[in-house]
């Protein structure tokens, strides 16, 4: 949008001075002699962020990424180089975004909000605005040190989303924080690297890459790669898997191999419902255009109608979302979507086409429900959140009606060994001695396959 | 004007926090804000009970009850705690509030405008209960009282100075919190608050003087209960000192400030 940068690195540096005894830098100071050495956190960096314009830094740890994040606040001066800023920074580093433990919440937004540069009448009419955000309720008047690390996360984050901010930048924040926040705040993430300039730290490549246009890849302190997000989070991976293999020697067959029990678990997966609160309707998730429809109520169940607490690993689910016209419909649709923790969106579906029926012709105030059964992929440990929507019209031109989010979520703990997006239903696992006349293998559950037959497979 | 620049700007923020330490002295305590005036108080009536009561000490050139020569003890101990007050809270301030140092762009200078601020509420609530006792003794204080309260600023400047030197200094050593409480009760004999200066001889008399706290303390014992107007000539040169030692604390923090996110 802007062509003059918000944020314009040129050859910045940052060395630490490390000193033996804290009183060695007064001396040097005093008395112009070095009593020091140094070491450089970060060295020769060029980075320039527009407007519009989401950069990532990636890097292992100590490679001078929060340095870097420090500089560009002013926290911390450079040592060498050029390094201009415009505009308010709103920053979230590591955790906390400097509040005064002794504080409670409310002053520390006051105080916080002064820093950036709101005056007494902005951060009042902001207020409301920045405890609704945060949503953590009572605790606004408690002193910031009885704080969860989640819940001062969510604090931190709302100050900084509520000060019109021109430049954010954001350090590993969000990884706590529960789903329905973490939610919100990519929502806010997305929303604001559309007006302004974003700087954002994460060890999760998949967030840097969805999230980010350039990353910065920094290695002991000095770029190592820098380009379009996926590229370099592409060689980054690369590299680092190429180490991990340097490390452990390569994986070995023979020797130890895998614990013949533990080859692959039994169970699959299990999926639960977040205890207590898979349907409960959260008031403050609203619809967007609340006088055309509404969804009630998101339930999650067995296909087989156990409630849904009950649920064991690759089950058919069913979905029904419970919906209420307020005014006279024609043809409804209602879609779902599943999120994970960063909002990536998973999987989903919607009624239109698929029902095969005439359209859905709708009073005002009649209820009507969508319900869908399908089974749970293999995914990740994690909390996922479900989305639910009603729309009107054709799929080439539709209108939202009404949205529901932040209400429901599928907790599912993997017992799969590997990290991956996805896992796959394993039909067999075996591992062979050539040498041995005896294949020993594992055949897990459903579909036991006999011994000899699986260590056949090619 | 460098020196107050920056409060000005974050005068709100100043103005915040200065009420919020000042409350939150009190939080918790089941007496709250009553605390307040109840030190002061027990100082005033302590001095009273040992140097009036025990001592029997009398104020050169003062006829009075004992009641008169403690209030005379009050106005210069005010003025003394007021320092000492600044002085023990500045070594440690950076230290304490390392999130502001570290974690965002926290305006760190004006953090001691809010220790003036808070000490200087206390003094607000001392005059205040010197002003009740000494109209209930000796009615309306002579018109000089009026420049007291602008006495006090230009002490407030000195220890505007100490405050910026020893939180910058603060950072890197921690000794200076061992140094002031040593040296507090010998300023304390070294200020003329249990004696007139009058009653000391030279050459100690103008040694004394090196104390910024002796100025300050006899010109406001003189327009509180003698009737006499300060000097103006030394005010202002005094003034003009402790804006310049001020200004040179400012300057002094200011120039450290970079590296304390490094140090803490």
């Amino acid at each position: 949008m802007s062509s003059e940068p918000l944020v314009l690195a040129r050859g910045v540096g940052k060395a630490y001075r490390i000193y033996r005894r804290p009183e060695d830098r007064l001396k040097e100071l005093v008395l112009r002699r070095r009593y020091h050495e140094d070491f450089w956190a970060v060295r020769d960096v060029d980075l320039s962020v527009g407007r519009g314009e989401t950069v990532g830094l990636i890097g292992r740890n100590g490679s001078g990424k929060s340095t870097l994040l420090q500089l560009i606040c002013g926290t911390v001066r450079a040592s060498r180089g050029e390094l201009e800023v415009r505009g308010r920074i709103g920053a979230l580093l590591e955790l906390g975004a400097g509040f005064n433990p002794e504080f409670t919440g409310r002053e520390n937004v006051w105080v916080n909000a002064a820093v950036l540069g709101l005056s007494d009448k902005e951060i009042a009419a902001r207020f409301d605005a920045i405890a609704g955000f945060a949503g953590i309720g009572e605790y606004m008047d408690q002193p910031v040190k009885h704080y969860s690390s989640g819940m001062y996360a969510r604090l931190a984050f709302s100050v900084c989303a509520h000060v019109d901010a021109d430049i954010l930048v954001v350090d590993e924040a969000l990884s706590v924080g529960d789903g329905a926040f973490q939610q919100k705040c990519m929502r806010y993430l997305h929303a604001f690297r559309r007006r302004g300039a974003l700087v954002f730290v994460s060890h999760d490549l998949g967030v840097v890459a969805r999230l980010c246009d350039r990353v910065l890849w920094l290695e002991r302190g000095a770029v190592r790669a820098a380009g379009p997000a996926r590229e370099v989070c592409r060689r980054y991976e690369a590299a680092l898997s190429a180490e991990s293999t340097e490390e452990s020697g390569g994986f070995r067959i023979g020797g130890r191999g895998w614990p013949e029990a533990q080859a692959v678990p039994s169970g699959l997966a299990s999926v639960q419902t977040r205890a207590g609160a898979p349907t409960d309707f959260d008031p403050n998730a609203s619809p967007e255009l609340p006088e055309a429809a509404a969804i009630d109520r998101i339930g999650v169940h067995l296909a087989a109608g156990a409630p849904a607490g009950a649920l064991t690993g690759g089950e058919d689910l069913e979905l029904r979302i419970e919906c209420r016209a307020e005014r006279p419909l024609t043809g409804p649709t209602v879609g779902f979507m599943l999120r994970d923790r960063l909002g990536q969106a998973l999987f989903g579906d919607h009624t239109d086409g698929g029902v095969g029926a005439a359209p859905l012709d709708l009073d005002a105030g009649q209820p009507f429900s969508a319900s869908f059964r399908f089974r749970l992929p293999f995914l990740p440990t994690g909390e996922y959140a479900l989305e639910a929507a009603v729309y009107e019209g054709t799929p080439e031109r539709h209108r939202m009606l009404a949205r529901l989010r932040d209400t429901t979520f599928l907790s599912v703990h993997s017992r799969h060994p590997s990290h991956g997006l996805v896992n796959v239903l394993m039909r067999s696992v075996s591992l062979t001695v050539e040498a041995d006349a005896s294949p020993r293998e594992t055949a897990i559950p459903p579909e036991p396959i006999p011994a000899k037959r699986a260590a056949r497979q090619p | 004007m460098a020196v107050f620049g920056c409060a000005w700007h974050y005068r709100q923020l100043v103005a915040r926090l200065t009420v919020r330490e000042i409350e939150a002295r009190f939080r918790g305590s089941l007496l709250g804000k009553v605390w307040a005036g109840i030190l002061p108080l027990f100082m005033l009536s302590l001095y009273t009970f040992v140097f009036g009561v025990l001592f029997k000490l009398r104020w050169p050139g003062v006829e009075g009850s004992t009641l008169q020569v403690a209030l005379l003890y009050f106005s210069g101990l005010i003025l003394f705690d007021f320092v000492l007050e600044c002085l023990t809270r500045a070594p440690a301030l950076l230290a304490e509030q390392i999130s502001y140092v570290k974690k965002v762009l926290f305006p760190l200078e004006i953090l001691a405008w809010v220790v003036i601020g808070s000490a200087l509420f206390r003094v607000l609530v001392g005059g205040a209960i010197l002003l009740v006792f000494y109209l209930a003794i000796d009615g309306l204080p002579p018109p000089s009282a009026l420049a007291a309260p602008v006495l006090v600023l230009p002490l407030a400047l000195v220890a505007m100075g100490f405050i910026w030197f020893l939180s910058a200094i603060g950072v890197y050593v921690r000794d200076f919190r061992h140094v002031v409480l040593v040296l507090a009760p010998v300023t304390m004999f070294l200020t003329p608050i249990f004696f007139p200066l009058s009653t000391v001889s030279e050459p100690l008399r103008s040694l004394l003087y090196l104390n910024p706290l002796t100025f300050v303390v006899e010109s406001v014992r003189a327009a509180l209960f003698l009737g006499t107007w300060p000097n103006w000539p030394a005010l202002a040169l005094y003034t003009g000192l402790a804006w310049g030692f001020a200004w040179a604390g400012r300057s002094w923090f200011l120039f450290m400030r970079g590296e304390f996110a490094d140090v803490v």
